[in-house]
């Protein structure tokens, strides 16, 4: 299990030709509360991480707790934006599909453990 | 009897009022501002010089928007009203309603005007089961010309704001106008109440409309006048299926709104006031009826529904990798889990329909990019018919909640906990495979055998699909096939007995075309024989089995897009006959409900009432009984699509002398049907030409 965001965005499982992204064009800046901010840009299920803020389709911000829990699996992304845990803007389709990586990724982990 | 509320809607923000205006709610009455399943309102209410005015009409302008015309009570109907009042509202991102006040004397009036606010913020799921503990806090402020109503539990905020155009004294609990009045002098002024969600951008926080004469612009952006300029034009002999055509078109553009799943799509929501959200099977279902008429619904759902396709396991949710969504809701419940609606997954069926909707939607438009572009979540779904819709290995989907505490305990479309039982009114064990979900696979199968085969370059699954549905099919009219009672099970339950109840989901069987032809006259028989059919509709069960309640939400009760489905599939095994009168039947019964067919209606003989009589708690507008009158217009002209073309074969009942719908969108650009009733529904039909038949001939 991650401790950092930091940690999770450096040893990320998503690998750098994500099958599950194929077809999914867009810009991610996950901005963590006192940890930092990522930019995650898909190009068709390629994927590049930058450390940073930079324009970007999908904005999710919540605290590095909060991302570490949903990125685990352990926190549904949805409650969380309705509970004012999480604040999306942009592309909310973008963060669907994030929120269904996530979920396979934990589905792919819990098969292969 | 009580006075029917006053709706107005827009996406997911409704209005729910008496015939005043007010909101005032009660045990009995549900009435608010409610949006993204918030109650925003539960106190409106209008007093002059602290009495309530009296209603004297109320207009529904517009889906959007209602007028209310009032007066003060003189307490004698000798001395006519010096005053008059007009509350005019629209709705959309809460509402906006222009208050005026005339004064038809010669003389000047002083008033004291008030409205009382308040908001409970109850989570509709609490609306609905009465329930009135909260676990936030409430509180209040008084901004520069603002009243601020909110409540707070964590970081889970919701907050009314309340403003007006005119000066007004605002106080915790509402504003108050001191009014002045000049001889035949009018006051107005214009309150705004805006919904204001924190925690998620994109929810507007401000009414969307100023003015009650505005010109519509449901959210996907095309307004109203465009949405019945774009359907095709109806003409026919009946006056009456005109007005049911043109309601049903008002109210699916009323009930299409914007997912935050998705916010590019307008889709269907599934019915007011209790099913403003986003359903699976009633998405798919209601696409599927508008296909001839408005396919840019099935396009939308099918993206929306594929992008929140289930991923991994939670038991919670009934999430399954590949499964598709059942219900989707944003309140306070939910948010905190209380509540799986998140999506939540409780659905047999809704993944089947995807897949039966997609290729539908491409027979009739020619859209072959989104069967491409859904060929992933399409094979993931079919993945989950095999792998997690089939629970035991037996060759059967089968469903049985996960979720014990919230979860539904019935995953068909008959969604109550007593829909399924045994002819002696028992209810059986879980899990339960009802018929349709196994009629709804094999479609999915054989159509996905095209989508294969034509679009994904897979002719080996194309091949593997055909032999799965013809084995699926040959298995199903041998083990749900009731001999000594002439009809399939209505399910097979946990010990793989046969739930003997005849009910409606033989016709969607039909629809489906999992029954044999040797089997299929004696369905159709049973479907429009007196034990289902009540004259007004086929009822959702036959009126001499045990469960059987006329007033049950889903044993004995008619439900129009149940009959649509019906009648297409009679319709497809030649029952043109018994289609047109299961059609006519349903299109008489709604006008007695203002054109509208409700969700359901009640299951008393026709014979017995004369009309056919409400349901207590129907939702109206319901979408997928808006969708009934189009699928029954598909079904009257024999509408399909073949290759590139539109045949036109109409089976039209002689009460309506003709009928023609001009301008059909789909693949071959626009196509005009036109047909003549000259079905004759008073001679036998083929079902009972071929029960005569068949029946053992007396010796002479």
């Amino acid at each position: 299990m991650a401790k950092s965001a930091k940690e999770l965005f450096k040893l990320h499982r998503l690998q750098e030709d994500e099958p599950l992204l194929r077809g999914v064009h867009g810009n991610y800046l996950f901005e963590i509360e006192q940890a930092g901010s990522w930019f995650v840009a898909v190009n068709d299920g390629k994927i590049k991480v930058d450390e940073g803020k930079h324009e970007a389709d999908c904005v999710i911000r919540c605290s590095e707790q909060d991302f570490i829990e949903i990125v685990e699996g352990r926190r549904n992304l949805l409650t969380a934006a309705l509970q004012g845990r999480v604040q999306v803007r942009g592309d909310i389709s973008l963060a669907q599909k994030f929120h269904g990586l996530v979920g396979t990724l934990a589905e792919r982990e819990r098969g292969a453990a | 009897m009580r006075a029917k509320p006053v709706s107005a809607l827009e996406g997911d923000t409704f209005v729910v009022s008496d015939r005043r205006g007010d909101i005032a709610i009660s045990p009995e009455e549900a009435q608010g501002l409610f949006q993204g399943d918030t109650r925003f309102l539960s106190r409106w209410v209008l007093t002059v010089n602290g009495q309530l005015p009296n209603p004297l009409s109320t207009d529904d302008v517009n889906y959007f928007s209602s007028q209310f015309f009032l007066v003060p009570g003189t307490g004698t109907i000798y001395v006519d009203s010096p005053l008059s009042i007009v509350r005019q509202r629209a709705v959309g991102g809460g509402f906006h309603e222009e208050l005026k006040v005339r004064n038809h004397t010669p003389k000047p009036i002083t008033l004291d005007l008030r409205i009382e606010a308040e908001a409970d913020f109850a989570d509709l799921f609490q609306v609905k089961d009465a329930e009135f503990e909260r676990k936030g806090k409430f509180y209040s402020r008084i901004e520069e010309n603002r009243l601020v109503l909110g409540y707070k539990r964590d970081q889970f905020v919701r907050e009314t704001w309340i403003t007006s155009s005119a000066p007004t004294e605002i106080d915790p609990k509402g504003l108050r106008f001191k009014v002045q009045l000049e001889p035949h002098g009018e006051w107005s002024t214009g309150l705004d109440v805006s919904a204001a969600v924190d925690g998620t951008e994109g929810i507007k926080t401000k009414p969307k409309y100023k003015d009650i004469n505005d010109v519509p612009t449901p959210n996907i952006g095309m307004s109203l006048e465009s949405w019945m300029a774009k359907a095709p034009h109806l003409r026919s002999s009946w006056a009456d299926l005109d007005r049911i055509y043109e309601r049903a078109l008002v109210d699916l553009a009323a009930l299409r709104f914007f997912s935050r799943f998705a916010p590019g799509e307008a889709i269907p929501a599934a019915g007011l006031p209790w099913f403003m959200t986003l359903f699976g099977r009633d998405s798919i279902f209601t696409s599927f009826q508008a296909l001839p008429f408005l396919p840019e619904l099935a396009a939308s759902t099918l993206q929306v529904l594929g992008l929140r396709q289930g991923t991994r396991r939670d038991d919670f949710r009934e999430e399954e990798p590949g499964k598709i969504l059942h219900e989707v809701r944003t309140g306070e419940l939910t948010a905190f889990e209380e509540r799986p609606h998140s999506p939540y997954f409780g659905a047999a069926d809704a993944t089947p329909l995807f897949l039966v909707l997609l290729d539908e939607f491409e027979r009739w438009t020619g859209k072959g990019d989104v069967v491409r572009g859904l060929e992933a979540e399409s094979r993931a779904a079919l993945g989950w018919i095999d792998q997690y819709g089939d629970r035991d290995g037996d060759g059967y989907v089968e469903y049985e909640r996960r979720n014990n505490e919230t979860g539904i305990e019935n995953q068909c479309w008959k969604d109550s906990w007593d829909s399924i039982k045994f002819s002696d009114g028992t209810i059986p064990p879980k899990p339960i495979a009802t018929c349709e979900i196994q009629g709804y696979v094999y479609d999915a199968k054989r159509r996905c055998a095209r989508l294969a085969r034509d679009f994904w370059g897979d002719p080996e699954t194309a091949t593997r699909l055909e032999k799965e549905a013809a084995e699926l099919k040959r298995r199903f009219n041998e083990d749900f096939w009731i001999p000594e009672r002439q009809f399939f099970a209505l399910a097979l339950d946990g010990k793989k007995r046969k739930v003997d109840s005849l009910t409606s989901n033989l016709g969607h069987l039909l629809w489906s075309g999992i029954v044999d032809q040797d089997k299929a006259d004696v369905c159709a028989r049973h479907l429009v024989g007196t034990g289902l059919f009540s004259g007004w509709g086929i009822r959702t069960m036959a009126e001499q089995e045990g469960g059987y309640n006329p007033i049950g939400y889903h044993i004995g009760t008619v439900w129009p897009f149940d009959n649509s489905l019906i009648a297409l599939g009679l319709r497809n095994y030649g029952y043109k006959k018994e289609a047109a009168q299961v059609a006519l039947a349903n299109l008489e019964a709604a006008r007695y409900f203002d054109y509208r067919l409700p969700e359901a209606f009640a299951g008393y003989a026709r014979t017995d009432t004369n009309f056919p009589v409400e349901y207590p708690t129907a939702c109206s507008p319901q979408a997928w009984s808006a969708g009934a009158p189009l699928l029954y217009l598909r079904t009257l002209l024999g509408l399909e699509p073949v290759g590139e073309r539109l045949l036109v074969d109409p089976a039209i009942p002689k009460q309506i002398e003709w009928l023609e719908l001009l301008g059909i969108p789909g693949r071959w650009g626009h196509a005009d049907a036109f047909g003549r009733g000259l079905v004759d529904l008073s001679a036998p039909t083929k079902a009972q030409t071929a029960r005569d038949a068949a029946r053992p001939r007396r010796a002479a």
